[in-house]
């Protein structure tokens, strides 16, 4: 899908990684919602998400992090935000919504923050 | 910024995947006219939203695809008039306070757009057009 790269890795732990890069609009968020529906469906709810170069959320893209963060909270998980560009932080304030996910500054931290939460 | 009113209108092919091109034409043309990069980068997630929706939703006739934006640049704030040849809508938001463990996964473009915008009009003419027009101050 155009204007969207996605990294995904399997981590230890049961952890995925993703490293988004790009555009993520309303012509591509599905990909993204695929991507999380199929961890699911394997019992995956532990994500860190790389959103550093992640240059654009509208409010389609913003949606399948709000509806992964609660499926992932339901079931005893989380995602972990890498940092947010000002622009994606930005959108998630505006929808009031920036404060339900934790966010750190590397990958390592958030390796680290998830794992708490898995064990 | 320039004190003359200028006005632009660009046709919106009702094209998801074209609405990355757009919003890097009217982030080029704000900074033309030296808007704010916040004020700029709102406006266009507004016009964003509000094509997003159009295009999901309007259910379109062939023929009568297109959108057309048009754009007014003033001393002190901009008009973004979007028009389309679809179904009526309710233009209010669908939330009224945020709250997270409530939200669906869709459905926040409205109150994304009342959240930036500072005014909001929304007319249906009898020619069956709807008019969409959001005001933003530049300060």
């Amino acid at each position: 899908m155009g204007n969207l790269k996605v990294h995904n890795e399997e981590c230890e732990n049961g952890v995925v990684y993703f490293e988004l890069e790009g555009l993520l609009d309303a012509h591509n968020f599905e990909t993204l919602e695929a991507l999380f529906e199929k961890h699911f469906e394997g019992g995956v709810y532990h994500f860190v998400v790389d959103i550093s170069r992640l240059t654009y959320v509208s409010s389609a893209g913003a949606g399948v992090f709000i509806g992964a963060v609660g499926t992932c909270q339901d079931n005893e998980g989380n995602i972990v935000l890498v940092q947010p560009s000002q622009e994606v932080k930005e959108i998630l304030e505006l929808l009031g919504v920036y404060q339900i996910f934790p966010v750190v500054n590397d990958r390592a931290e958030a390796m680290e923050a998830i794992s708490r939460e898995v064990i | 910024m320039n004190t003359e009113t200028v006005r632009h209108k660009i046709l919106v092919p009702a094209d998801a995947s074209k609405l990355c091109e757009l919003r890097e034409s009217l982030s080029q043309l704000c900074d033309q006219y030296e808007v704010s990069p916040k004020v700029t980068r709102r406006m266009v997630l507004a016009i964003d939203e509000a094509l997003a929706n159009i295009i999901e939703h309007a259910q379109l006739k062939e023929g009568a695809e297109e959108i057309e934006l048009c754009l007014e640049v003033m001393e002190d704030r901009i008009v973004a008039e979007i028009a389309d040849r679809g179904i009526p809508f309710d233009p209010s938001p669908r939330f009224t306070e945020p709250n997270p463990r409530l939200y669906p996964r869709r459905g926040f473009g409205l109150y994304l757009i009342h959240m930036i915008a500072d005014s909001i009009t929304y007319e249906r003419t009898p020619e069956g057009r709807n008019i969409l027009t959001l005001t933003m101050m530049l300060t």
